[in-house]
């Protein structure tokens, strides 16, 4: 009897291998690496038309390091109905899980992103810091064709978007922060933008701009100055340099920001709500690009003077030329009066793209210089 | 030959010498190695005896010495009644005379280097220490080398060894006693341990155990190893077996209890913790805090060797999200090509490995480990480039196989283990590892060594227990014993070391 009952427990064991074995298990060479995506309205019946962008490993590797990729296509209905036709043209099954970038074409951001997102959000491959941009050409899959010597064009976009956000030039908004914007109160999407540039004979990819989205819609492009504009009234800023100079045309002055410290509060005891935002930066002097010593003639103060003036003024034309283009509110001062008073939030919310048009937005920058970089003033002796 | 255990309590058949020496003759039918040498003292009437003895187990020098010459110059009295015991006080030169009837003990004691004297008109016989067989000389075993510390090892002569035992540990608190095993071989054993240190209850134990034990012959403490162990647990050594005396006495100080076994230079000790199997002599002999690292890099190597190939299968199959993308990449590309599915290379690489590193370890000297691996890893390289296995299973392979020879005395039990993980980890991913370590854990909280549970010092419950586990602590904070070993705890006198 206990002879049996043994034989019976190795039986079982034996048999939870084939039965419940893992599914997923597929091996490392039958997977087409995706680095990125893009998503196109598409021809014919078919509503999408989606382009990957695939490492190309069927070389042996060994000494090489350089990346290859190559460009499959497919058509479908709906996303994920793409991506099975993909393997009309792709041997192998496409694996997501180190797709960096996906773009969409701007007629997909017109029309809505929210239907497209869905596939993104819910499927295990793709990861939720996928990072998303908007084609400024006119379709997206355009933008993937562009190899760069040694990498995929994706991984390359995804690594200079990076720095670029880094630098406070351009915002780099990954899945689950656009879900976080689409799910919460009082903020609009901004993603950033693509185009084709021409560099040593081939057309490759860039990043400029970015793209304004009201809801889930796109609605215009802010180029790249008033892209850094806009992520100093955000708070996005973290480095980056200032231009600062005594008249307009005469920015020589460079500092190097430090720190920026951005504090927006609304202010609700009036009739009207308004918002009052404070940027305190502290910088080290980096350049003077004249020969007329103005540092020494202006002194630290002056200098900090005219660079906060700088900042405010740069900072009040980004406010404005949102509220009066596109009434959109980017910077999140919804956001910021629903988390002080989300009575007052919910009344306003209906109408608030309107009543962010007049918002009365006041701002006071501060620039403190730590370090000026020489131990004695230029030209002492 | 008869055995000598069917005679029971068979006694020499008469007093006269000729039936006497007949009879032993007729036992030892067969056997040429027995000497019987005959011989006459002329004093008084004159008496015969007959020395009985296995040639080359004696030390001829003390039978002619000692034995022979005083036997035949000796004046005996003329009455023949106390002839056995004048021979035994005042003729002999011996330092251990039993006297005997008994034919169960005469047999053995020729077995054994000792010489039978049987004299005419006596009906017992004189036995006389006279062993001389020879034996390897005491040097240092290969296994368990040193950097620094005593270079002696146990040989196969069990008295020899007792002696290096007694050496280390000069005091009257050392128990020893002597068994007799194997009903063919009769090979003497030892059970050594300091009374008033080791437990009781365990001591009782392993008696008990020593007694069930019914076998043709014991060659080795292996066998007596497996026969005394707890239950069915044979995956995992629950006894623990040295070479050296150092070794012996390190333990026999903490509470535990040796058997020595003529015939081979193996002590096995009793109980064994799990932790021991990651302990080596050298700990003790070294600066602490290398000590310390060496015991860490240990346990390292044993969750290296068992882990690393089933992570990799489970990493690289299953779940490749977590692999950074550059890592992944590389992967892909060197598996371009190759015909067969990860798991399998794993474990034709595995096998192939072992192979060569045991093949290696029959080749004489230690050149011929280094050959086994070195070899094992040429080949590999070889079938990378042909396109049978992948690059970095090579890389595992030999990290595996490399990290698994750092703790020899668990290498059978890390080899089956790694084999039972790379087929959880093949079929259920990182569920299989997590729940294949589980399991192991499981497997081992549950295993004894004479009621001891091996992995009592893993988990803490007091401070003073982990101060020889995962780190050797300096000798003046190593004030206690370990308690489950024994209940007098006390190692030294607090700040000892000091004064």
């Amino acid at each position: 009897m206990k002879l049996l009952r043994r034989l019976l427990t190795v039986c079982l064991a034996l048999l939870l291998v084939p039965l419940t074995g893992c599914w997923d298990y597929q091996e490392a060479e039958n997977r087409s690496v995706v680095g990125g995506m893009a998503i196109d309205c598409g021809t014919g019946p078919f509503r999408y038309h989606l382009t990957f962008e695939v490492a190309d490993l069927s070389d042996g590797g060994g000494q090489q390091t350089k990346l290859k990729g190559k460009i499959i296509e497919a058509n479908g209905n709906t996303i994920a109905d793409a991506v099975k036709n993909a393997s009309r043209v792709s041997g192998h099954a496409l694996y997501f899980s180190d797709c960096k970038v996906v773009i969409f074409s701007s007629d997909i951001a017109k029309k809505g992103l929210t239907p497209v997102l869905d596939w993104l959000n819910r499927d295990t491959q793709p990861r939720l810091v996928i990072l998303m941009m908007v084609s400024l050409e006119d379709t997206a899959g355009e933008l993937l064709q562009g190899q760069p010597s040694g990498n995929l064009a994706s991984y390359q976009i995804s690594d200079s978007l990076k720095n670029l956000s880094e630098s406070g030039k351009t915002p780099e908004v990954s899945l689950y922060q656009a879900d976080d914007i689409f799910l919460g109160q009082g903020k609009d999407l901004v993603l950033p933008c693509l185009r084709l540039k021409e560099i040593g004979g081939k057309e490759q990819a860039e990043i400029s701009g970015t793209a304004v989205f009201s809801g889930d819609r796109y609605v215009g492009v802010r180029n790249e100055e008033q892209t850094a504009d806009d992520m100093l009234v955000s708070g996005q800023l973290h480095k980056g340099v200032l231009l600062v100079g005594e008249k307009p045309d005469k920015k020589n002055i460079t500092l190097k920001i430090q720190a920026v410290c951005t504090n927006t509060s609304p202010q609700l005891d009036g009739k009207t709500p308004a918002m009052k935002i404070g940027i305190k930066t502290k910088c080290i002097f980096d350049e003077e690009n004249s020969g007329n010593n103005y540092f020494a003639q202006l002194g630290i103060k002056r200098i900090e003077q005219f660079a906060s003036a700088s900042l405010e003024e740069h900072a009040e034309r980004a406010v404005h030329e949102v509220q009066n283009s596109f009434g959109c509110d980017i910077f999140g001062f919804g956001r910021k009066i629903y988390e002080k008073d989300p009575k007052l939030w919910a009344e306003l919310k209906p109408d608030w793209h309107q009543k962010f048009r007049t918002l009365q937005v006041s701002i006071n920058a501060e620039v403190q210089i730590s370090n000026t970089g020489f131990a004695y003033p230029k030209g002492y002796e | 030959m008869g055995d000598s255990s069917d005679f029971g309590s068979a006694e020499l058949p008469s007093a006269k010498l000729e039936k006497n020496v007949c009879y032993i003759k007729n036992i030892f039918k067969g056997d040429d190695t027995i000497d019987y040498r005959c011989i006459k003292n002329n004093s008084g009437k004159g008496t015969d005896f007959c020395l009985i003895y296995a040639d080359g187990m004696v030390n001829n020098k003390l039978v002619n010495d000692d034995i022979v010459c005083p036997l035949m110059k000796c004046r005996l009295p003329e009455d023949s009644g106390g002839l056995m015991e004048t021979l035994l006080q005042n003729v002999i030169f011996s330092d251990s005379i039993q006297r005997t009837a008994k034919i169960d003990g005469i047999i053995q004691a020729v077995e054994y280097g000792d010489t039978v004297l049987l004299a005419e008109g006596c009906s017992d016989s004189l036995i006389l220490n006279t062993k001389g067989y020879s034996t390897r000389s005491i040097e240092e075993p290969e296994s368990e080398r040193v950097l620094r510390g005593p270079r002696e090892g146990f040989n196969e002569s069990l008295l020899v060894n007792l002696s290096m035992l007694r050496r280390k540990l000069h005091t009257s608190d050392l128990k020893m006693q002597y068994r007799v095993f194997g009903r063919k071989t009769k090979t003497k054993a030892c059970v050594c341990y300091l009374g008033s240190v080791a437990d009781k209850n365990v001591v009782d134990e392993l008696g008990r155990r020593l007694d069930r034990i019914d076998i043709d012959g014991t060659l080795d403490t292996e066998y007596l190893a497996e026969l005394i162990c707890d239950g069915r647990h044979m995956m995992l050594d629950t006894v623990g077996s040295t070479e050296r005396p150092d070794v012996v006495a390190g333990k026999l100080l903490e509470g535990r209890i040796a058997v020595l076994l003529d015939g081979t230079p193996q002590a096995i000790t009793l109980p064994y913790l799990f932790v021991e199997s990651f302990q080596s002599d050298e700990d003790y002999y070294l600066n602490y805090v290398f000590a310390s690292i060496g015991r860490f890099l240990r346990i390292l190597s044993f969750i290296i060797s068992t882990t690393l190939p089933g992570v990799y299968i489970a990493l690289v199959t299953l779940h490749p999200e977590i692999l950074p993308t550059p890592l992944f990449v590389s992967i892909i590309q060197s598996r371009q090509g190759v015909p067969f599915p990860t798991t399998l290379e794993m474990i034709i690489m595995l096998i192939v490995f072992e192979l060569l590193r045991e093949s290696g370890t029959r080749m004489p000297g230690v050149i011929g480990q280094m050959l086994g691996v070195v070899g094992a890893i040429v080949i590999g390289n070889a079938a990378v480039e042909a396109k049978i296995v992948s690059a970095p299973i090579i890389i595992i392979m030999a990290l595996a196989g490399i990290t698994g020879m750092m703790n020899p005395k668990i290498k059978g039990f890390t080899i089956l283990t790694r084999t039972v993980i790379i087929i959880l980890s093949t079929t259920f991913g990182m569920y299989g590892l997590l729940f294949g370590n589980v399991a192991l854990l499981i497997y081992l909280y549950n295993v004894t060594s004479f009621g001891v549970p091996v992995m009592q010092s893993v988990h803490i419950e007091k401070f003073q227990e982990i101060k020889d586990i995962a780190f050797r602590a300096p000798w003046n904070k190593m004030i206690k014993r370990p308690s489950k070993l024994t209940k007098n705890t006390t190692r030294q006198k607090q700040g000892g070391a000091g004064k």
